[in-house]
């Protein structure tokens, strides 16, 4: 038998090192497609996020407080016992729309102060932020917070609760925004 | 016909190193495929325990005998007393067997007069515990209702 030799061979460490590589990049993607967190974390996220907004709102929007006060348009203290927040928020609506201003219901113990502190004691714990506004026939009033949140980065849920008065035939809308500084 | 000569490489110095560079690959490989199965059992795990107490949570909320007109997440005061604690108790130790648990209630109203309630088991020591705090109301008769949060803790 006669052997010639050639250089076309293949060097066995070759197909080693094209195995290696391959088996390195099977790897990086298997470790990347088995960490679901990375993909499903923004879903339950925000899944809990919404869940938490709307039993946020059912609270705070039926609960009541003992008294409450607000100035009307001639200076008077107007004190409300065991109102709403959403009767607060309507109310407080309805008399910015016939000329009270904004101020007359902020101060301590006043409407938006309570408000506000139904909210806060609501999400004590929690690491979330909120912002509740009022709209009347197309007019937007913060009553706790600002719009400022439209510029930030955030992870947000809104809960809008929509209806219509009777006695007045008017369309009174309450939304609020739950939301955190987004990750990163 | 075959010559010999001293040019010759030892076949052993080539495929030993391909012998080592595929055996690292392959156990590179199967490490992974570990690490994959381990951090997915795991997720899927930690996902079911989230489940199970988001499921216990809606229950709470929505479990008629508490509630004040049926209306969910807001609970009647009159019906926070011992009966309906062991109903509630019942009622849920027979749906969720797998895992114990305990809820309280936390009167967080500006009133006076505060709610509190109790249901479940002490909270062990040592124990791998998951707590979740559910903003709801408290009503009374005389047109209160309280803002309240429900802290559910659960463990396995």
């Amino acid at each position: 038998m006669n052997l010639g030799m050639s250089e076309c061979g293949q060097s066995s460490m070759f197909d080693a090192a094209v195995f290696l590589t391959i088996l390195l990049v099977a790897s990086s993607l298997l470790l990347n497609l088995y960490d679901p967190s990375i993909q499903a974390e923004d879903v339950r996220s925000f899944q809990y996020l919404s869940m938490y907004t709307k039993r946020l709102a059912h609270a705070a929007f039926s609960s009541t407080v003992p008294n409450a006060s607000y100035l009307d348009s001639y200076g008077e203290e107007v004190i409300r016992k065991d109102v709403s927040v959403q009767e607060m928020v309507v109310e407080e609506l309805l008399l910015m729309s016939s000329g009270v201003p904004e101020r007359n219901f902020v101060g301590p113990g006043r409407y938006n102060d309570r408000i506000e502190w139904v909210l806060s004691s609501l999400m004590n714990e929690s690491n979330f932020n909120c912002t509740l506004r009022g709209e009347l026939q197309g007019s937007k009033v913060y009553i706790i917070g600002s719009d400022n949140i439209q510029s930030k980065k955030v992870e947000r849920a809104s809960y809008h609760s929509e209806f219509i008065l009777p006695e007045e035939n008017l369309r009174v809308s309450m939304v609020l925004d739950v939301w955190r500084e987004a990750p990163g | 016909m075959v010559s010999l000569d001293e040019r010759a490489v030892a076949g052993t110095f080539e495929e030993l190193s391909s012998l080592l560079m595929v055996g690292v690959a392959t156990l590179l490989f199967l490490v992974s495929l570990a690490k994959g199965f381990v951090s997915y059992s795991r997720y899927q795990e930690e996902n079911d325990r989230i489940g199970e107490l988001e499921s216990l949570c809606e229950s709470v909320l929505s479990y008629e005998p508490l509630l004040y007109h049926s209306r969910k997440g807001q609970l009647d005061h009159s019906k926070l007393n011992e009966a309906s604690r062991e109903m509630l108790e019942e009622h849920l130790g027979k749906t969720w067997n797998s895992f114990h648990f305990n809820l309280t209630l936390i009167d967080v109203s500006p009133y006076e007069e505060k709610y509190i309630w109790f249901a479940g088991e002490e909270l062990p020591g040592s124990s791998l515990a998951r707590t979740a705090l559910l903003p709801a109301t408290v009503s009374n008769q005389y047109g209160e209702h309280h803002s309240v949060l429900l802290r559910i803790t659960v463990w396995w």
